[in-house]
């Protein structure tokens, strides 16, 4: 579990966060909603510890999370995926779902194979990521994202490049996945808050509504 | 079992980073050959310039020279006859001078004079064989000479030099070219001496081995006592300082045009590192996020930069050797200039060059990854 305690993210006199607390649960989907600049994706940053917040305390399992070795909770704990996909270009679509594991075994070749044809995207697996469109690419970030299992995977504004039929594909994916992972969700998708098992509404940098 | 689709088990090797990406590799490896090409290529052909310069007595530095009348010279033969560290042994007289064309400048070339029988052993000595043709035949007026100095002067099999307009009266006729790391020329010590009447003579012993070669210098010193004859290394000590300073000059000129290109080649290596990096931010993003530290990216880049300008040094040296081996067909080989191709210096020369644009490249890189802030990046472009 992920706790947030009277966390602050300044940037300058900017407050981006102004004494939140949260939890986020391990397991199960937990969507991040506001307006533009309400300071969602900062919440998402110092949740996974890409940032340090200014002040408050992230803690994750009871233990704060400046304590932990970042660079492995990173490559072990976490995953991540954002509104720009981030593919190697000279790789395929297959071949940058298994960027996420240095050794890929063969299972984790396959579990990569079946998430690309969950995602729809089983024919264009052997496929140039140059050659994929802008939806196509944003599917296989995910796909890359979750090829590992992680214990908490965050995702911000990740089917912001999607039409209707690949959400409905990621969304369905999801559920499977928060029944057992942790998913943290920026959205400003309202269909996403019927997959969440709870939603953090921020404004100004402070949440407004929660479960 | 899943059908996996098509794709590398690594997709993040070095190997298929640098495979796939060739414009972005290219620049670099491209400077890499290029600098390499032309600083191997001055490197051989200015300690080719030395190797052809000194070709022509370079064989002498391993022999001792006995000088006198020809009476007392016999009489040294006699002991010498019996001595193993004396077994390659040759006349050398004035009329045995034959004009060589070297560097596109006129020089005495000596002929040496070989007893009956052992000219195959002379040459064996030198490390030298026949190359086309054979061996001049006892009692004539026939030599073998080096294929370099045949191809000064452009002559060939069957060509006689010697008379008018050459350093020996004798008409010498070319029945044998030689090729190996020394440049000898043989004839018949009988047929020349025969046809050529007295004069003062030498004999030169060669011997490769130092501590042979004094030690039979001083035998020769007990046994053969001045001023009948006199003993004497053939490169005195003041030639080998000559020498020295000669090859002196030439290194500092080879620094100061290896330092010229270093600084160049570096200047430019580091903004090609600079851009290098800077192409691959998303790349480096993507995995800082996946956990990997700043000093593992490092690594990792450093490691590709080393690869390809490893690569382009290679590739340099490689078409340094080709295009000196056009060049020794199409024009050094008539000029009689010797290219060796298996000279190690151009190694030398330009491997220091390429570690230190992979040191340059690695001190950018380690400047712009300590400036790098993947998570800055990352909120900028969402």
């Amino acid at each position: 579990m992920i706790e947030a305690v009277g966390v602050e993210l300044r940037f300058g006199e900017h407050a981006a966060l102004a004494g939140v607390d949260t939890t986020v649960p391990d397991r199960g989907l937990t969507a991040i909603v506001g307006a533009s600049g309400s300071g969602k994706s900062s919440l998402m940053h110092v949740l996974s510890g890409l940032r340090r917040p200014t002040a408050g305390e992230v803690r994750l399992d009871g233990t704060p999370l400046a304590t932990h070795h970042v660079a492995r909770l990173r490559s072990d704990r976490f995953a991540f995926a954002f509104q720009d996909h981030y593919l190697l270009m000279h790789l395929n679509a297959f071949e940058n779902v298994l960027t996420a594991v240095a050794k890929p075994t063969r299972d984790v070749r396959e579990r990569a194979a079946q998430l690309l044809d969950r995602l729809g995207l089983g024919t264009a697996a052997s496929r140039s990521a140059w050659r994929l469109s802008g939806g196509e690419r944003q599917r296989v970030a995910i796909a890359r994202a979750l090829v590992r299992s992680s214990a908490y995977f965050f995702a911000d504004e990740p089917t912001a490049a999607l039409d209707r039929a690949s959400v409905e594909l990621v969304y369905k994916l999801f559920r499977e996945v928060a029944q057992t992972q942790a998913i943290v969700l920026v959205t400003h998708d309202p269909a996403a808050l019927a997959v969440a098992h709870q939603v953090i509404e921020l404004r100004d940098g402070v949440v407004v509504a929660r479960p | 079992m899943t059908e996996l689709p098509r794709g590398a088990s690594r997709p993040l090797s070095l190997w298929i980073s640098l495979g796939r990406n060739p414009m972005r590799t290219m620049p670099m490896m491209l400077v890499t050959l290029i600098a390499s090409l032309g600083i191997a290529s001055i490197v051989v052909l200015a300690d080719s310039l030395i190797r052809t310069a000194l070709a022509p007595n370079d064989f002498l530095k391993d022999g001792l020279v006995i000088r006198g009348d020809p009476a007392a010279l016999d009489n040294a033969e006699v002991f010498l006859r019996d001595d193993p560290a004396a077994a390659t042994r040759a006349r050398l007289g004035p009329q045995t001078f034959i004009r060589g064309r070297i560097l596109q400048l006129d020089s005495y070339f000596p002929v040496l004079l070989v007893p009956d029988g052992g000219g195959a052993s002379t040459l064996a000595r030198y490390g030298d064989r026949i190359d086309s043709g054979r061996l001049p035949a006892t009692g004539t007026l026939e030599i073998a000479v080096p294929v370099g100095f045949a191809g000064g002067r452009s002559l060939r099999l069957g060509d006689i030099v010697g008379g008018p307009g050459d350093y020996t009266p004798l008409p010498l006729r070319i029945v044998g070219l030689t090729s190996g790391p020394k440049w000898i020329a043989i004839g018949s010590a009988t047929g020349v001496r025969a046809a050529g009447g007295g004069g003062p003579e030498a004999i030169l012993i060669t011997q490769t081995d130092t501590a042979t070669r004094d030690a039979l210098d001083r035998r020769l010193r007990v046994r053969l006592p001045a001023p009948a004859v006199t003993v004497q290394h053939w490169t005195p000590p003041g030639d080998a300082a000559d020498a020295g300073s000669y090859e002196d000059d030439l290194t500092l000129m080879l620094g100061f045009i290896m330092g010229v290109n270093a600084a160049v080649l570096s200047s430019i290596g580091g903004l090609l590192a600079f851009l290098y990096f800077r192409q691959r931010q998303a790349e480096f993003i993507l995995l800082s996020i996946f956990g990997r530290t700043k000093w593992s990216l490092a690594q990792r880049t450093v490691g590709e930069i080393a690869v390809v300008v490893g690569t382009g040094w290679l590739a340099g040296i490689a078409a340094a050797i080709l295009f000196m081996t056009i060049l020794q067909e199409l024009v050094f080989s008539k000029r009689a200039i010797i290219i060796d191709l298996s000279d190690p210096a151009p190694i030398f020369y330009t491997f220091p060059l390429a570690l230190f644009t992979v040191a340059v490249s690695a001190v950018v890189t380690g400047i712009a990854l300590a400036r790098f802030d993947p998570i800055a990046r990352l909120q900028a472009r969402g």
